[in-house]
């Protein structure tokens, strides 16, 4: 009894398997199909005459309207005129380096809490020597408020660097100068 | 002194043999508790805080703003109904021209080949809810000086401003509308392809969004082209800049290619059949 099982078992899979490797046309598999979702099928008169057309002139429409699968290198250009730069300094002459993200931004963040009445500005990615470029960033901190006081706090193991108030945009104008 | 010492010897005798004070041997702070049930009649029956007589006793609590028969005060004035319609109002979330200049800096988006919905979600930096009743995107004049790039972009809301500032640089721009239905599929094509499903035909815009898809002026894509060629010069006049010419462009086919009313996706034709793994195309057979 349990050989017939198993014999019929066998012979069920190799069909399966034999109808897998003949489909030429790519269909999905009935397993992750929902019955509720998909329409019947109608009378094959209804349907209209279709030609299946292999390597179409229209397929570099289709291309175009596919993502990318990673974030494309910015292309070197004469000028940006959005402000935005590419990354120059590797770090070697400042002792320290700040990292782009992911989108080649300047890893420069503005949190709000407290119903937006504290703000703090965030510095990310910084690798190097920190402690040189918190008193960098306390310097001009302190010039775009008028020589008041800055407070900042450093976090050396994750390489942040929190300031007192929203110099997002001094801040970030100042690392793309130094060429981050 | 000598039953004192004898008293305190006891106290300490004692306290040495008592478990020490912790989490497991202490009971709460007496009448900090709230006993959950309230006794009736001589169990400590009384009002329960709910007062005699009437509304209170009842604990017929009233509806917010309810004045017991007075005209209610939030219902005391005439008002301007704001949010009158507004789970029907159509919301076009916004990219400023700055965003684009990025978009286009950082090479996020191709400005060789007409951009549209599909383009600017594929960037991954922008997404559209169709669901949430996104109806496409308005393109707003901030960074409008420092906009350079020569693009053809199909949005659904610009204003003037932005109208002159793309066309100034020798680029061009319309405004069109797309169904929900459409918009669910530009915003991820890809995953529209990989259903296997054909391509459907865009459907017209609804009554109130003719007048304004058919207006030369905001460069609707129902307009009149040789109004919105008159429209091009007019507004180079009215903002003081030259016009470039499109057709001495090298560009050209690029510039002036532009979608029917009808259709979703640029050089692919509704009821077509995309699959993506063998890369064919399926098509209905003419006749």
């Amino acid at each position: 009894m349990a050989a017939s099982i198993k014999l019929m078992t066998q012979t069920l899979l190799q069909r399966s398997l034999t109808a897998l490797s003949q489909r030429s046309l790519h269909t999905q598999p009935a397993i992750f199909s929902s019955f509720r979702s998909s329409r019947q099928v109608q009378p094959l008169e209804q349907y209209p005459e279709v030609e299946v057309v292999h390597n179409p002139p229209e397929w570099k429409y289709v291309e175009r309207l596919l993502p990318p699968q990673t974030v494309p290198q910015p292309v070197a250009k004469a000028d940006y005129p959005s402000g935005w730069k590419p990354q120059t300094a590797d770090g070697n002459s400042d002792g320290y380096f700040v990292a782009r993200t992911k989108n080649h931004m300047v890893p420069v963040y503005l949190h709000t809490r407290h119903r937006g009445q504290r703000r703090i500005t965030i510095v990310r990615r910084i690798q190097g020597d920190i402690w040189r470029l918190e008193r960098e960033v306390r310097d001009v901190v302190e010039r775009a408020r008028n020589g008041k006081l800055c407070a900042t706090r450093v976090n050396e193991l994750s390489g942040q660097i929190h300031v007192h108030g929203d110099y997002v945009d001094v801040l970030r104008e100042h690392l793309k100068s130094k060429g981050f | 002194m000598a039953h004192l010492r004898e008293s305190s010897d006891k106290a300490l005798k004692l306290l040495r043999t008592l478990p020490r004070v912790q989490i497991g041997n202490l009971r709460p702070n007496p009448n900090s508790k709230q006993n959950d049930k309230r006794g009736r009649a001589q169990h400590g029956g009384d009002k329960h805080g709910a007062g005699n007589k009437g509304s209170g006793q009842r604990q017929n609590f009233m509806r917010l703003g309810y004045e017991t028969g007075n005209q209610a005060f939030y219902m005391r004035f005439p008002y301007e109904p704001y949010y009158k319609g507004h789970h029907m109002k159509r919301e076009y979330p916004p990219i400023s021209l700055l965003q684009l200049q990025v978009l286009v800096d950082t090479n996020r988006i191709d400005v060789s080949q007409p951009v549209d919905i599909a383009t600017l979600c594929n960037s991954g930096l922008l997404s559209l809810k169709p669901a949430e009743l996104q109806y496409g995107f308005q393109l707003t004049d901030e960074g409008l000086d420092n906009f350079k790039a020569k693009i053809n972009i199909e949005v659904q809301h610009a204003s003037e401003a932005v109208i002159a500032a793309v066309e100034r640089n020798g680029g061009v721009i319309r405004t069109a509308y797309y169904d929900p239905r459409s918009l669910q599929i530009l915003a991820n094509p890809k995953k529209w392809f990989e259903k296997g499903v054909p391509i459907p035909q865009r459907m017209l815009p609804p009554q109130d969004a003719v007048e304004y898809y058919t207006d030369a002026k905001n460069r609707g894509y129902l307009a009149n082209p040789e109004e919105i060629s008159k429209e091009r010069l007019v507004l180079a006049q009215k903002y003081g800049y030259e016009l470039p010419r499109i057709e001495d462009d090298a560009d050209y086919e690029m510039l002036t290619a532009a979608k029917d009313a009808r259709q979703l996706f640029l050089g692919l034709e509704p009821g077509w059949l995309v699959n993506l793994v063998d890369k064919t195309i399926v098509k209905l057979k003419k006749t």
